[in-house]
């Protein structure tokens, strides 16, 4: 009772801060945090969504491990293309943030929105026409002319290359969120340090960037490495609207997507939650991994 | 000739039950008939090069007038005479088909035009379409499909439903005597067609599968010149006339030649008559859809507006913003006449906004003479003017270049390798002096078009283009197999744009007349009353419910959800009025496209829902949120309405959850001037014929397109699925009796997957293809698709128009029995389980499914998109009465009795996708086909026993 009543003077006094949190907060709890909390019991049960859930213990968990060829499937898909999609990615954004931010500041600008568009965008179509296993298709048809190939190639159903193919555009959708708080992050950086790293003996770019830049990116970077990790981890869309759903042989079977197919293909809801609550768990503990190695270097 | 013994032998068996002999010799001879390939047709003369042929012949000013009732010959269709819309003595053509012969006497040799008297009658047709041979010869191309418009009106007034927003009446056909000259359906010329005649008996014959009209009589004539202005007006005085401004309003137009002609609304700017910010009000006429050559409408001017007779000029408001750089032309007539030479062709310029056009003469308004006694009509048709003739002319040379482009693609293939000097200029002598030619001629038409409307630069560029590649070919011969791809762009291209610029969009708002010394209403916005209309109607469209289509709403009403575009929804809608009429069962429609399930799931969901279609109904029905409509007492007597296999996609565990409205299933299509080019007189009937063409196609680098699912894999089978065609043909289908296993290890099915592979890795066929344009270009002159693509291909693709057709996919032969039997796909109706009043809900869909109602759906779709919008019934008899011809029906149909369905099962989802991942692994990484086919067949056979499973302990719950 002593708790709840401090609690409740400590929101009193801030009042306005938690005003100011509030939209967002409602918004978040509604829609995030109770679904997400909703779904750890559904993960027990038998679930089509039409009839009453029954508890079925922890057979779903069980076949999931035990029985579920699939699912072993889409666990090896997901840490390939979240390795890829994920450091790559990230690594990258990092580059290209550091690049653009070295540019006059016209130019940044300009680039700052050629490379933050994808996130916008719809651009599943362009990408299907340039993969398109059709002999015109725009990658096909330029291995043609060079001589590299001489039948079109099915990017988006031959099961050697679906993989690699959605790995692609993902990597260039997800210069997005993490791109742009990495350069704000490099905009933010006091210029004294400079000066200072100067005068104490810096005498490259690269020391600069090591010593200086990245430490006081710190916040940056392990925001953008939370967003990079998230959209790694539950890329789904991207992979179904490239390279088609179901992927041929499930050779670009995530467990996000693993979980669309039982949830909303086979209305099989029970087990597709307990597919979430492991994804869910899984990046848990990633992240946690990533800010500590993060947290370790920087400070 | 193998297929023929084939075909012949096929249908005896087939038909061995029945009568033996006569049956069976009969069809196979209609059969052989609609497979035969007829090399006439691609022969005949355009009409182009038949007005270039005859043009200067003499126009002798002789009438010749042939009175309907004195026909020499009729057949095959229901001809009568007596009397008819207040007139004696004419002919009544009351089938759509017949054959009608005439003797007419020439006095003197020469050209004529044709004018015909007639009376359409109320039909399935939206237009009057035969064909006229002279002795027993169809002079050219255009006139074996000569079109007379018939006449469509609103059904009803414009009214304002309780929402606010006015409500479009249907348009319907009304009978009226019309005089109407023949002219060029295509758009390319202003002027009336001619025929020439020498002197002497001729006999005229008008062959029909589209009549359905009252002939008083015809006449071949010359038409006399129009009077110029000046001639019209004499010395009358025009300032005589008292002061008098009024006006008609475009979206009252009363007689249209097109159904698609309907009022059409703006409701983006304020100066539009009448105008409202957020309410829906129809106040234009025409909008994108008034554009293509005959198209007409006529509007009544009162006398009570006239009160005086006088002269008065002319104020057209009217916008035509999608011909950038163009003008579009109407000629207009009062009282059916066209007054004087100026109003000819009046052109309208292009303008993003609304524009003001008032005819002149030399700079000086026309006047014209309206008498107060009586109604005027005034009429406005669209006539293509004088881009016509060049764009006849690059029509030619589209064709001529197709055809180069095909045979330097037979000689050198799609992909030309680098490395080789394929000489096509010395294998194709003629080529450079052609190409010569052509770009010449294209500069010239260049240069023409460019004065015509005073523009140079982007409007014509695409001719342009076109000549930079033919002089770069011209210049280096040897480079041409490279230039290629490059060509057939720009041949699509131009070709497009042809068919743009033939196009005369305008939207009418209204029609000003003033008398001399008042000047016409203003027609330019004010930018703040602008600025102040787009506020209001943003923030009124924060107010408006736009989802929710009627009028009726609350508990009682049966909510009904369909899942399609606005224009269908809207038109649903408007059809329940009448059902809500006859039966008082009220009905709430509301268009939602997508979300059906998940609504449902949640308990949101709507009483019946239209136009669902594929795995949904079973899913639904599996969960137990379906009506099982077969418990009605006249189920079995509904499905008669539709082929006898539709229900197959709705049945699940003994019950029937719908009824189909949408049903598509691929046919054949195959390019007549190619094959025949290759020496072939019939496309593929077999399979193994079609098999026995490929060499010959490869060798040419043409090669047949099938179907082959898209990445996505949707859980019930696609239509056309080439797998399941040859499965359905060996007899086969996908599952045992109770449906609890696949029947992949049969010999059969083995078999199907055998060739369907082989297809791809033996046959080398494309994976992925864009039918549409491969189609257009001639490489895949036999193409497997929905029979939808008719529509588009006549829609979209009249350059090779006469040179395609279709028939029935291509069949295996089993034990001497030719099956064409392939899968179609359909979309339906349910009820729900929640509803209240389930026997309301069945009338309804019962009244949705019905021949009449699928009808007038039909042609009101039909009506509003034009043939593009076809629609595609299930059910059997309004798919013969929307507008195929009997040919195409009888082809249709042919297919439409062989189809045989796939059922859905609650686990259909790990079939059509492990059939898909067997074709890959086969395809792709050329494993053994047998091995794992059967081997994914273990994968469909665990998942289906498994969601058995969990199904049948959901039910025991």
């Amino acid at each position: 009772m002593a708790l709840l009543k401090k609690i409740w003077s400590e929101i009193r006094k801030n009042k306005e801060c938690y005003l100011m949190l509030a939209p967002f907060m409602i918004l978040f709890v509604v829609f995030t945090v109770v679904p997400v909390l909703m779904s750890v019991p559904v993960g027990f049960t038998d679930f089509n969504m039409v009839q009453k859930p029954k508890f079925t213990g922890l057979s779903n968990y069980t076949a999931l491990f035990l029985s579920d060829k699939i699912f072993m499937k889409s666990i090896r898909v997901t840490i390939i293309f979240a390795f890829f999609t994920g450091p790559v990615s990230f690594v990258l954004c990092f580059l290209i943030a550091w690049l653009i931010n070295e540019m006059p500041s016209v130019l940044r600008i300009v680039f700052t929105l050629i490379f933050y568009i994808p996130s916008m965008a719809n651009v599943y179509s362009v990408w299907r026409i340039i993969f398109s296993g059709d002999i015109n298709g725009y990658i096909n048809s330029f291995l043609i002319n060079i001589g590299m190939i001489t039948s079109p190639v099915q990017w988006l159903t031959d099961g050697n290359y679906v993989l690699g193919t959605a790995i692609v555009v993902q990597l260039w959708l997800s210069l997005g969120a993490g791109f742009l708080a990495m350069r704000a992050g490099f905009q933010n950086i006091d210029r004294s340090m400079y000066e200072a790293g100067a005068v104490e003996g810096i005498s490259n770019r690269w020391q600069e960037l090591i010593y200086i830049v990245i430490p006081s990116m710190k916040p940056h970077l392990i925001f953008a490495s939370v967003m990079q990790i998230v959209s790694s981890f539950t890329a789904g869309t991207v992979i179904q609207n490239i390279v088609g759903f179901p992927s041929t042989d499930y050779k670009a079977h995530t467990i996000m997507t693993h979980a669309y197919d039982y949830g909303w293909v086979r209305y099989e809801m029970g087990y597709a939650s307990a597919i979430c609550m492991i994804l869910f768990i899984a990046m848990y503990a990633v992240n946690r991994v990533i800010s500590r190695v993060l947290g370790k270097y920087t400070d | 000739m193998s297929f023929a013994v084939l075909s012949g032998n096929g249908v005896l068996s087939a038909f061995a039950e029945e009568n033996f002999n006569v049956s069976a010799e009969a069809i196979s001879a209609m059969r052989e008939d609609y497979y035969r390939i007829d090399t006439e047709d691609t022969d005949r003369l355009s009409y182009s090069d038949y007005y270039d042929l005859y043009c200067s012949e003499k126009r002798p000013n002789k009438v010749t007038e042939v009175y309907g009732k004195d026909y020499v010959s009729a057949e095959n269709g229901n001809f009568s005479t007596g009397s008819y819309g207040l007139k004696e003595n004419v002919l009544i053509w009351e089938s759509s088909g017949g054959k009608i012969s005439y003797n007419v006497n020439i006095e003197e040799t020469g050209i004529y035009c044709v004018n015909m008297t007639y009376f359409p009658l109320e039909s399935d047709n939206s237009a009057i379409e035969f064909s006229m041979s002279i002795d027993g010869k169809i002079p050219h191309d255009t006139a074996s499909r000569i079109t007379l418009n018939r006449v469509w009106v609103n059904e009803n007034d414009i009214y304002t439903d309780s929402h606010g927003n006015q409500v479009r009446s249907p348009q319907v056909q009304q009978g009226m005597w019309q005089d109407s000259d023949f002219k060029d359906i295509d758009g390319l010329f202003s002027e009336p067609l001619f025929f020439y005649l020498e002197k002497g008996n001729h006999e005229i014959t008008f062959e029909s599968e589209r009549a359905e009209f009252v002939i008083e009589s015809f006449k071949f004539y010359n038409p006399e010149k129009l009077p110029s202005y000046s001639e019209y007006k004499g010395s009358a005085d025009i300032f005589s006339t008292p002061e008098n401004i009024f006006r008609i309003e475009g979206e009252n137009a009363v007689y249209k030649s097109d159904s698609t002609l309907f009022p059409t609304y703006d409701n983006a700017d304020y100066l539009v008559s009448p105008s409202d910010p957020v309410k829906v009000v129809y106040n234009t006429f025409g909008s994108g859809k008034w554009k293509k050559a005959l198209q007409s409408a006529t509007w009544i001017i009162k006398k009570e507006d006239i009160k005086s007779d006088g002269w008065y000029k002319i104020g057209i408001k009217y916008r035509q913003n999608q011909m950038r750089g163009f003008y579009s032309n109407r000629r207009i007539y009062l009282d059916g006449q066209v007054p004087c030479e100026e109003l000819n062709q009046v052109k309208f310029q292009y303008d993003n906004d609304w524009n003001l056009v008032c005819p002149e003469s030399d700079d000086e308004s026309i006047y014209i003479w309206l008498t107060a006694d009586c109604d005027h009509t005034f009429t406005m048709e669209c006539v293509t003017g004088e881009i016509g003739d060049y764009l006849r002319k690059l029509e030619k040379i589209v064709s001529e270049l197709n055809t180069y482009y095909r045979k330097i693609l037979m000689i050198t293939g799609t992909s030309p390798d680098k490395y080789t000097d394929y000489y096509v200029h010395e294998k194709i002598p003629e080529l450079i002096d052609e190409f010569r030619r052509i770009s010449d001629e294209l500069k010239d038409i260049q240069n023409g078009i460019e004065s015509l409307f005073g523009i140079s630069g982007s409007e014509a560029a695409i001719i342009e283009r076109m000549t930079v590649i033919l002089d770069k070919c011209i210049k280096k011969p040897l480079k041409i197999p490279f230039y290629l791809s490059q060509i057939k762009e720009n041949i699509t291209s131009v070709s497009a744009w042809i068919r743009e610029c033939r196009d005369q969009p305008l939207e009418i708002d209204y029609i000003e007349f003033a008398s001399a010394g008042v000047e016409f209403s203003e027609y330019r916005k004010n930018f703040f009353k602008s600025l102040w209309f787009g506020i209001k109607s943003f923030f009124g469209s924060f107010f408006e419910d736009y989802s929710t289509l009627s009028d009726v709403t609350g508990e009682k009403a049966l909510n009904v959800w369909v899942n399609l575009g606005r224009e269908q929804a809207q038109t649903v809608r408007e059809m329940t009025d009448s059902f809500v009429q006859n039966t008082g069962i009220p009905v709430s429609v509301s268009l939602v496209t997508g979300g059906i399930v998940e609504a449902s799931l949640a308990g949101k969901g709507p009483d019946v829902a239209l136009f669902l279609g594929g795995e949904y109904p079973v899913n639904l029905a599996v969960r137990d949120m379906l009506v099982d409509v077969s418990q009605f007492p006249d189920y079995q007597e509904v499905t008669e309405r539709f082929q006898k296999n539709a229900m197959t996609h709705y049945e699940y565990n003994g019950g029937v959850y719908g009824l189909p409205i949408t049903q598509t299933f691929p046919m054949l299509f195959y390019r007549t001037d190619i094959l025949s080019e290759l020496g072939y007189t019939s496309p593929p009937e077999t399979w193994e014929i079609l098999i026995d063409m490929l060499p010959s196609l490869h060798r040419n680098y043409m090669s047949a397109g099938l179907v082959l699912p898209s990445s996505d894999i949707s859980p019930s089978t696609e239509t056309g699925h080439t797998f399941a065609m040859l499965l359905l043909q060996r007899g086969k289908n996908y599952y045992n009796q109770d449906k609890t296993k696949s029947v992949f290890d049969s010999a059969e099915a083995v078999e199907a997957f055998e060739q369907w592979t082989d297809f791809y890795t033996e046959y080398s066929f494309e994976q992925s293809y864009d039918a549409f344009s491969r189609f257009r270009t001639g490489e895949y002159p036999l193409v497997i698709s929905d029979y939808t693509f008719f529509n588009q291909l006549s829609y979209v693709a009249p350059e090779i128009r006469g040179l395609w057709n279709f028939c029935p996919v291509p069949a295996t032969e089993n034990n001497g029995i030719l099956s064409h039997a392939v899968n179609s796909n359909t979309s339906g109706a349910v009820i729900f389980r929640k509803t209240e009043n389930i026997e309301n809900a069945w009338e309804f869909i019962k009244w949705f499914t019905d021949t009449e109602t699928q009808v007038s759906y039909g042609s009101q779709m039909e009506g509003l998109l034009g043939t593009i919008g076809r629609f595609d019934t299930a059910n059997t008899e309004a798919l013969k009465r929307l507008s195929w011809s009997d040919s195409q029906l009888s082809r249709l149909f042919d297919q439409r009795e062989e189809l045989e369905e796939i059922p859905v099962i609650p686990s259909s989802y790990a079939v059509t996708r492990n059939i898909m991942n067997a074709f890959r692994e086969v395809v792709n990484e050329h494993e053994n086909p047998r091995d794992t086919f059967l081997w994914y067949n273990r994968d469909i056979n665990d998942e289906i026993s498994r969601k058995n499973e969990n199904i049948n302990e959901e039910r025991r719950e």
